[in-house]
């Protein structure tokens, strides 16, 4: 740090002193005065997805930027693996210094009390029921794909912690970078429907909301999904469309993502 | 005179054919199916981006909303307010993606034919490298230009750590750490922007700006301006992040540095020409982004010659080219913006000529450094030759396309009443051969006095990469309308239709 | 501040301790090279500052004029200054951008 000591610190501060005030006085100026803008246009339209306005605006408005979203915490995973030793390459005419391989986290399992070691089981199995519930209620209420995949992870972590590297939830390297890529893979997909029948990647033929798609799709995609809203004024229907299917994906991508850091460093990464 | 679809078939299939091709290459890893897929691939964006006509593509297909009628419509040629996220396809976006793409396409023969096995992460980013290039061109809204820039950024340090040395590791380490400042810096300038505005489309929120006025809030548009040029520093490599952007270039191997730079010049015109439309009418804006590009440039070269290795020359005299792009984009004129965009389209060209040429010298068992001497030229002449025409290329000399585009700048500095940049443009490219000079002379001219591979064999791919790159440099360099024609009606006609 | 014999005098030192001191080598006429472009390059770039205003010009070219000669030669410290030390970068990231955020909210 002796680059910000003396003249430079002082000269550092005050450079952040500008940046602050400048920053501050543009966040006074805007409070109060946001523009509501095209977010009036989506919540008139949002009761004919779903009924989770959150899952609409995620998954369907901006479903897109969502799936480059969903590829970011895909490439960050392999990012991190790749630190740690996986996929690293050389040139084979020109060998270099080795590249860096991980070894195993170094972490034993002694003191476990018995609480811990007979509800451990259950609490992971408690977390997964609850992490396929939150998934398959995402256009209906709080939570969704995204949630689901950490909430799974969370699980497999805890199972890692109680009973070491042997546990009852043992993914394999294999397993976890396969369901990383069927999900990641599987929500670029569920783009094509929509684009092979109407021209518009990811367009939701499951809910329909422009009448473009045709019947048939709108029936596949959409009935299997379709919720009724039963009001004083009568009862309305709606369809979410490939919103649940899109979380599957989505939890099936976080699930691979997370679990592949967190197995590259508990176990460490080295080729065979 | 056709319509301009809201639905183009091509544009979705750029980023998802990458986007699939590297999740296939990962999950595959070290299987040998993975260089079918990836030239097959590659290739398949090379075309789809070749046959494709002009239009946008409004993604999840919700329309705009016409303000004066209260109806929907599907007609971009309509000016509603766009309810989905939009990229569009333009001749300037078809000229860049088609080069990029080729870069792509020699970039995986050669990763996939010189590369040690378990190549399939490594492969996967630069697919994903290439589609975010592919992206931040095409696009016309504030979320997808956002999460370009973050994958863009992440994916650039998964390249360089690909390459698994300890140099390598700590280029990414400092590269990633700015990812965090800058990438959140253009969040902020992007929400400030949202809020001002209400609209996430760049055209409808230069629409409202021009329109209703921002309502006495200049101070949030200045800050979003300050926040949104870290990002184009950072994206680019521009003062003063060159030094960690220009480590990610020389840490790299060469051809991925080429797709590298090639991402980072788009990145720099598409951010640019985004910055020139929302911020354009500010005072000072333009004059911010000029004395940046001005200082990367003369920081750029005069480091690179300072430098002892070629790979590091050519990283820093990438840098300072950056520069050149972005002070014609910067000089706010149509010529200032066609120059820079020529520019970067023929600085794309001549340094994947450069590091092609680099890759070579893996073969030699790479032998980069201008501190021994290799008499390279010797044991392959042509290489030799390549070598030089790249760097006469990269130094402005006719008939090669440097020349075109840089004389473009220097006319359109000279209009826009600054003759001071024309000498800088002009010192530049000399400087340019100097450096290149230099580290030519001890690899390859100057007579051996350290051993390399005697019996090196380049690959083929390297040598038909080098001289069809060469081939296209001298084409536009004698024919400029050839890449002209693509960049003029976009610039012209206010850059979307 | 030095006269203008005194600067020729540490230039000629300084050119002299490159050929007859540490040897004549490659890499010092990249240094000498990129010593003069640099000069060159600040001094063009002080012009620059007519944009803002001339007098402003005139003052910037005297004054960098003087410095660089009082201060050559200058390229140990560029090179330095431009190193890839995190440090050193974040401190120039963040004057940047203050003078980034000042002359846009209060220079006009």
């Amino acid at each position: 740090m002796n680059e910000l000591r003396g003249k430079r610190g002082i000269l550092a501060v005050i450079a952040l002193l500008i940046i602050g005030i400048g920053f501050l006085s543009s966040l006074f100026e805007l409070a109060g005065n946001v523009r509501p803008g095209v977010s009036q246009i989506y919540n008139s339209l949002a009761h004919l997805v779903a009924p989770n306005n959150i899952a609409t605006w995620v998954y369907d408005w901006r479903g897109y930027d969502t799936l480059l979203e969903t590829a970011v915490i895909y490439v960050g995973a392999v990012v991190s693996a790749m630190v740690i030793g996986r996929g690293v390459v050389q040139m084979k005419s020109c060998p270099q210094e080795p590249p860096a391989q991980s070894k195993p986290l170094e972490f034993h399992i002694e003191t476990l009390t018995v609480i811990l070691k007979y509800l451990g089981l259950p609490a992971a199995i408690l977390l997964f029921s609850y992490g396929i519930m939150v998934v398959t209620a995402s256009s209906t209420s709080g939570g969704g794909g995204f949630q689901c995949g950490v909430i799974m992870t969370a699980a497999y972590l805890l199972a890692a912690i109680f009973y070491g590297k042997n546990n009852p939830i043992r993914f394999g390297k294999r397993f976890i970078i396969g369901i990383g890529a069927a999900g990641l893979g599987g929500y670029t997909l569920l783009g094509l429907p929509g684009f092979l029948t109407t021209g518009f990647w990811q367009y939701n033929i499951g809910a329909d909301v422009w009448g473009i798609a045709p019947s048939i799709m709108r029936f596949i995609f959409g009935e299997p999904f379709r919720l009724s809203l039963v009001l004083k004024e009568g009862v309305f229907f709606s369809s979410p469309g490939i919103i649940p299917l899109i979380n599957v994906a989505e939890a099936f991508n976080v699930i691979g993502a997370i679990g592949l850091i967190y197995f590259a460093f508990i176990y460490g990464w080295q080729e065979e | 005179m056709t319509t301009i679809p809201s639905n183009l078939w091509s544009i979705p299939l750029i980023v998802a054919i990458p986007l699939l091709a590297a999740i296939v290459v990962n999950a595959l890893y070290d299987k040998r199916a993975i260089r079918y897929i990836s030239i097959i691939s590659a290739l398949l964006t090379l075309g789809i981006s070749i046959i494709s006509p002009y239009g946008y593509h409004w993604f999840t297909g919700h329309p705009a909303f016409d303000p004066t009628t209260f109806t929907f419509t599907f007609d971009p040629g309509i000016p509603g307010f766009r309810l989905s996220l939009e990229f569009f396809f333009g001749p300037m976006q078809q000229i860049m993606i088609v080069i990029s793409s080729l870069i792509l396409v020699f970039c995986v023969i050669m990763a996939t034919s010189g590369l040690t096995k378990h190549q399939g992460p490594y492969l996967a980013m630069i697919f994903l490298l290439f589609a975010s290039a592919a992206i931040i061109i095409m696009v016309n809204d504030l979320y997808h230009l956002w999460i370009a820039v973050e994958i863009g950024s992440l994916i650039v340090v998964g390249v360089v750590v690909g390459s698994g040395t300890s140099i390598s590791h700590k280029a990414a380490l400092k590269y990633a750490y700015f990812s965090a400042i800058c990438g959140s810096g253009l969040a902020i300038a992007l929400a400030l922007l949202l809020g001002i505005t209400g609209f996430p489309n760049v055209s409808d929120v230069v629409r409202v700006i021009n329109i209703f006025g921002v309502g006495g809030m200049e101070t949030i548009l200045y800050i979003s301006f300050g926040f949104f040029i870290l990002s184009w520093m950072y994206a680019g490599g521009l003062a003063p992040l060159h030094p960690l952007k220009s480590e990610v270039y020389g840490a790299s191997y060469p051809h991925a540095t080429a797709v590298l730079q090639a991402q980072s010049k788009l990145m720099l015109v598409a951010i640019g020409i985004i910055m020139l439309r929302i911020f354009g009418t500010l005072p000072f804006v333009k004059e911010v982004m000029i004395f940046l590009s001005i200082i990367t440039m003369m920081l750029g070269v005069v480091i690179a010659l300072l430098q002892i290795d070629f790979r590091w020359i050519i990283a820093y005299l990438i840098i300072s080219h950056s520069g050149l792009v972005t002070l014609g984009i910067a000089l706010g004129t149509k010529e200032g913006i066609i120059g820079g965009i020529f520019q970067a389209v023929n600085d794309i060209i001549y340094m994947s000529v450069l590091l092609f040429c680099c890759e070579a010298l893996y073969y030699f068992g790479g032998a980069t450094s201008t501190r021994g001497s290799f008499g390279i030229a010797k044991k392959s002449p042509w290489l030799c030759a390549a070598v030089l025409l790249g760097a006469f290329a990269a130094s402005g000399i006719p008939p090669f396309n440097g020349f075109q585009s840089e004389i473009i700048l220097i006319q359109a500095s000279i209009n826009a009443g600054f003759p001071e940049i024309a000498v800088i443009i002009l010192m530049v490219s000399v400087t340019t051969l100097i450096a290149l000079l230099r580290a030519i002379y001890r690899i390859f001219l100057k007579p051996p006095e350290n051993e390399v591979a005697a019996n090196a064999q380049i690959p083929k791919s390297i040598t038909i990469g080098t001289w069809l790159f060469i081939i296209l440099t001298i084409i536009i360099g004698v024919y400029p309308d050839i890449a002209l024609r693509f960049i003029v009606p976009f610039v012209e006609g206010g850059f979307l239709p | 501040m030095t006269s203008i014999s005194t600067s020729y005098e540490k230039l000629k030192k300084f050119l002299d301790e490159f050929i007859s001191g540490n040897g004549y080598t490659n890499i010092m006429t990249g240094y000498i090279t990129g010593e003069l472009q640099f000069l060159i390059f600040i001094i063009v770039l002080a012009a620059l500052f007519r944009m803002f205003s001339f007098p402003l010009a005139i003052i910037m070219l005297i004054l960098v004029t003087a410095l660089a000669l009082y201060f050559t030669p200058t390229i140990i410290g560029v090179e330095k200054e431009n190193s890839n030390d995190l440090n050193r970068v974040l401190y120039w990231f963040l004057i940047y951008f203050a003078i980034i955020i000042a002359i846009t909210l209060w220079g006009g």
